[in-house]
């Protein structure tokens, strides 16, 4: 009689993705434990980046604090340094004049195309479409410029002050945004035909990682991820903060919370961003950049919690003022941090090479996911 | 810009419902309430149909010296408007109960308030350090944190022999 043949057995497999991996975005490691080539839990490892800024912030004065916060999300500097300057006006009671708000809002709108272009730039470049990220950086630069000629830097900007903004908007800043609005249109148009049309591209984003509008809402995620779920949440029409109560825009949504739907939601707010910044233009008054604050500033005592809408979701700074110059404890809620627990749900029965799409399409920036 | 927080009759009602909640009259009025109450309070504001404070904000722990607070800021849509709940823990065993039953999207934030302030979290999850390396020693966020540099690494017998050979 032959002998039984042993039973047949599986195992899982623990695979580290990154932290030094060309598609994690940064540091970031994603330990993967697989069944054969589904992925069964994946499990992100942060802070490889950790610099301790909110322990920084506590020994500067607030005035020293904002550079910090272009180091966070270093891609959208504009929108973390306006969620600061906001919480601490809001804190010292600063009114910010007119022209300002308007000049902030078309900052943080340029400068958010300019993060949705790198998305969707790496999430092209991570699938295997180069030409992708190498059309959204081209298109990238003539964001920088006008960055460059309103504050002479192309990154860490340092351009929105605490009671305004550092310099004024130039004529020549104002023709090169209008040259850009003017280009919105057509690079759209060209991403249409390299990218949303490829059926390779499209069959890799696809009906991967959905993810259902109860559970973005349970793991508390913002952003795009959120509205690509279905949920019409923007904390611009929400809150209406600055002067987003007076512009018209429209809040694009998905519908199945998939990596197609992200990306969607990324195109379709590109072109309602370039809307707004039409609008501000056009509205733009003449006046006062900078309110009048004290040189030595000392907010009342008090707490605050400021939100704003960051690029990747709800951006909040929870100042604690003890009466001095220096914060008494800073907290900032960043986006990407919060988002990060979509990841596991995102990758959960997908294959390896599917991960990859996941990591770019929830688009974490690993200087705010670590702070 | 200003934000909406719970008016004080509001508070008043959800403080009539539990008898340890005490409410700060000030701006922003907060709910102070204490770790046996703070789970039922947080039940209540998220599940309550006229309050429905589904939104969890903002998470984060405060180190008075004396005590460490941790912070709720809550957001309802429905009503547009905050509320904020504190909980009062003792510094040297600072522990309260998870609120991941609640919200479970509370999970990577209650692992960063242990990592960096010490407030323990029972019920949580997974209650491991997320920012700083397993195996650190104490919590940056706190007040009384000093960082001690690690000594230099003492001069091997090699090193020695080549200071001897340079002089």
């Amino acid at each position: 009689m032959k002998a039984a043949a042993p039973a047949k057995r599986t195992e899982t497999y623990l695979l580290n993705m990154g932290p030094q991996h060309p598609s994690t975005h940064g540091v970031l490691q994603v330990k993967l434990t697989l069944d054969g080539e589904r992925i069964l839990k994946a499990e992100p490892v942060l802070g490889y980046l950790h610099r301790g800024i909110e322990k920084l912030m506590e020994s500067r004065t607030y005035v020293q604090c904002l550079p910090y916060t272009d180091r966070l999300d270093y891609i959208s500097s504009m929108n973390n340094n306006f969620g600061f300057a906001m919480a601490v006006e809001e804190l010292a009671n600063i009114e910010v004049p007119r022209r300002a708000e308007f000049i902030r809002v078309i900052m943080a709108e340029l400068n958010r195309i300019n993060s949705h272009l790198i998305g969707i730039g790496t999430l092209a470049n991570d699938l295997g479409a180069s030409t992708g990220m190498l059309y959204c950086f081209r298109d990238r630069e003539y964001i920088l410029d006008i960055f460059n000629e309103v504050c002479g830097a192309r990154q860490t900007f340092h351009y929105i002050r605490i009671g305004g903004v550092s310099g004024d908007f130039t004529d020549k800043a104002r023709s090169l945004t209008e040259a850009f609005l003017e280009r919105v249109p057509k690079f759209l148009a060209e991403y249409d035909q390299l990218l949303t049309g490829n059926e390779i591209f499209t069959r890799r984003i696809v009906g991967i990682s959905p993810m259902t509008a109860q559970e973005a809402l349970d793991l508390n995620m913002t952003g795009p991820n959120l509205r690509a779920t279905g949920v019409a949440r923007d904390l611009r029409k929400l809150d209406g903060y600055s002067v987003y109560g007076e512009l018209d825009f429209a809040i694009p949504v998905g519908e199945h919370g998939d990596n197609w739907d992200r990306y969607q939601v990324k195109l379709k707010e590109i072109a309602e961003s370039a809307k707004i910044i039409r609008q501000c233009l056009d509205k733009l008054p003449e006046g006062d950049i900078m309110a009048k604050v004290p040189k030595v500033l000392k907010p009342p005592k008090g707490e605050v919690y400021s939100r704003s809408e960051g690029t990747r979701g709800e951006l909040g700074f929870y100042i604690v003022s003890d009466g001095t110059t220096k914060p008494y404890r800073v907290h900032i809620r960043r986006p990407s941090f919060v988002n990060m627990q979509g990841l596991d749900l995102m990758c959960r029965g997908m294959l390896i090479g599917d991960s990859v799409s996941a990591y770019s399409s929830i688009d974490p920036i690993m200087g705010e996911v670590d702070c | 810009m200003k934000q909406r927080y719970l008016t004080a009759e509001e508070l008043a009602r959800i403080k009539g419902e539990f008898y340890t909640v005490s409410i700060d009259e000030e701006e922003r009025p907060p709910i102070y309430v204490s770790p046996e109450e703070f789970l039922p309070l947080m039940k209540m504001l998220k599940n309550d149909h006229t309050l429905s404070f589904t939104h969890l904000s903002c998470l984060t722990a405060v180190d008075w010296k004396d005590t460490i607070d941790v912070v709720y800021y809550l957001f309802s849509e429905l009503l547009g408007a905050y509320v904020v709940v504190k909980v009062k823990t003792i510094r040297n065993h600072p522990e309260i109960p998870s609120v991941t039953s609640v919200f479970p999207g509370a999970e990577f934030e209650e692992r960063e308030v242990y990592d960096l302030m010490g407030v323990r979290f029972t019920g949580h999850p997974d209650m491991r350090r997320i920012l700083m390396p397993e195996g650190f020693k104490g919590h940056p966020l706190r007040k009384d944190f000093t960082y001690k540099k690690p000594a230099p690494p003492k001069a091997t017998r090699v090193g020695e022999i080549e200071k001897e050979a340079d002089l």
